[in-house]
């Protein structure tokens, strides 16, 4: 039989460098948040799943040291990776194990600890995250370098303009500085923005989230388990669709999308029976501001092209017919890889609650959307969350 | 400040590998004459480049090598200022796409052009390069 999901609790460490913690005491924050929201403890939990991509840190195989810390030990764990969709996969792996009646609450751990590396290595190792042979080792691709491709593309086909990327920015640190958990809680300006130093054309420093270091935890439970802990307000996890594309960018079939997302988001729309107009709230995967503008128009939030004058016309912002990023997005909040596709299912799940405070967006249909992509479309998660 | 937290340093890891090139030799060795080959399958007639080996479509190792014309049109490019460890000894590049007549996608570095007069639909010749580490480049110039 298959089961129902909720999101029982959620957790959240703050963002940032994080020098003052080690990959361990950063998951501590997060579950220990987790635990308290949810009002259940460690006996309480039967799986634990550690999505991590683990690229950047010398504890390369962290789950079972995170798991211990936490004191779950005994409690699985799988450790999951799909690049900066880590997650997202994490969750759906979690998902998966309650709708198959396997276990009835899952504890998600996102983390990721990636300022201990300087940042030409880390570029070298995000660069690693497309095909390693046929890209990187002979061009010395980057992660800016693979979205700028889009966004020079998408500015050729589309008239997409340098400024109204910026907006994707001003957007971001706007909401960025409501968030106490953000990397970055500061506003800036459109010609802040603009004027930023060249990273790869034509993606400047403010196009680029940061580096950071972050965990965010989501505990799921059965319909079941959800009565035993008389749980109020469930979240339900309504649908999860998933896709990927190839690894080398050279065979995609354009660069003013990504295929993933719209394959990803069918699925997902699909399962939920709804449309993009139902989605009351979504966070997208912003990594660099233009994935922001692919995002919009790979989701269906507007017509293909038309992501830019989304922007113009303040439509993804809150009072908007769509507010996206809420938080700050990957751009403002941070984006350690790992903890990105757990923090947007807390982030939304407080949404849904209506505990966003300041951040709090209109609720009509309580819907929201969780877009989260590893790579350059590599991998893409569409989750559908429902109150 | 973050940067003022007590810290210790791990014991170093490099990893430098082997990567087994036996099924695409070829690729490697035209490299070196300037010349960018793909494969195609003998049973099924996909071309693949990057070339690999075996077919993904009908799963036969039974492949051909083909040279790839030299004329490609530019799809999209960027240029990479800020660059990735094991890159910054190089100036700063510009990492393009282009299609060659043969239908397939290449990336490769554009040279001999000046960003300001890089447009996508433009002409290239392909061709290739070592680079004073003995590493070799695929390499486009304006036609």
């Amino acid at each position: 039989m298959v089961k129902k999901v909720a999101v029982m609790g959620v957790g959240h460490s703050r963002f940032g460098v994080r020098s003052d913690v080690t990959i361990q005491e950063l998951a501590f924050e997060a579950v220990k948040d987790a635990l308290k929201d949810a009002e259940i403890e460690q006996k309480d939990i039967d799986l634990s799943v550690v999505g991590t991509a683990g690229t950047r840190t010398y504890e390369l195989m962290p789950a079972v040291p995170i798991n211990e810390y936490v004191g779950l030990e005994g409690k699985g764990p799988i450790r999951v990776e799909a690049a900066c969709a880590t997650g997202s996969a994490a969750v759906y792996t979690a998902s998966a194990s309650i709708v198959s009646g396997q276990v009835d609450v899952a504890i998600v751990i996102g983390i990721e600890k990636m300022c201990e590396v300087d940042t030409a290595t880390s570029m070298a190792v995000g660069g690693r995250g497309g095909n390693y042979l046929w890209e990187f080792h002979l061009f010395g691709t980057s992660f800016p370098a693979y979205y700028a491709l889009h966004a020079t593309a998408h500015m050729a086909k589309y008239g997409t303009t340098e400024e109204q990327m910026a907006k994707v920015a001003v957007k971001a640190h706007k909401y960025g500085a409501m968030n106490p958990y953000a990397h970055f809680q500061r506003e800036i300006t459109v010609e802040q923005a603009l004027k930023s130093r060249v990273i790869t054309w034509p993606l400047k420093l403010y196009d680029c989230c940061p580096i950071s270091d972050g965990a965010a935890a989501v505990i799921l439970a059965s319909e079941d388990k959800l009565k035993e802990f008389k749980v109020e307000t469930p979240v339900w996890v309504d649908a999860i669709g998933f896709s990927s594309d190839t690894s080398n960018v050279c065979r995609r079939a354009d660069y003013v999308g990504l295929g993933a997302t719209v394959r990803a988001s069918k699925m997902a729309y699909k399962r939920a029976k709804i449309t993009p107009q139902k989605v009351d709230v979504a966070t997208v995967h912003d990594c660099f501001t233009i994935a922001e503008i692919l995002a919009y128009e790979d989701l269906g939030f507007c017509g293909k092209g038309e992501g830019g004058k989304l922007l113009d016309e303040g439509q993804t912002e809150i009072g908007g017919k769509i507010p996206v990023n809420v938080d700050g997005g990957l751009k403002s909040k941070g984006h350690p890889l790992g903890a990105t596709g757990c923090s947007m299912v807390c982030e939304l799940t407080k949404q849904l609650r209506g505990e966003a405070g300041k951040r709090q967006v209109p609720l009509k249909n309580y819907v929201a959307l969780a877009h989260n992509v590893g790579g350059t479309g590599h991998y893409a998660y569409v989750t559908i969350l429902r109150r | 400040m973050a940067e003022e937290n007590p810290s210790i340093t791990s014991r170093s890891i490099t990893f430098t590998h082997k990567v087994p090139i036996l099924k695409t030799r070829r690729f490697w060795e035209k490299l070196e004459e300037g010349e960018v080959y793909a494969t195609k399958c003998r049973k099924c007639s996909r071309l693949y480049y990057p070339p690999q080996g075996d077919c993904a479509h009908c799963l036969s190792s039974d492949v051909e090598w083909v040279k790839l014309s030299k004329e490609a049109i530019l799809e999209t490019y960027t240029h990479a200022l800020q660059r990735p460890a094991g890159f910054n000894q190089y100036e700063p590049y510009i990492i393009a796409i282009a299609r060659t007549k043969d239908g397939v996608r290449v990336m490769g570095w554009l040279e001999d052009a000046k960003l300001e007069d890089v447009k996508i639909g433009m002409k290239l010749e392909m061709s290739t390069r070592k680079l004073t580490d003995g590493f070799l480049v695929i390499t486009f110039k304006p036609r």
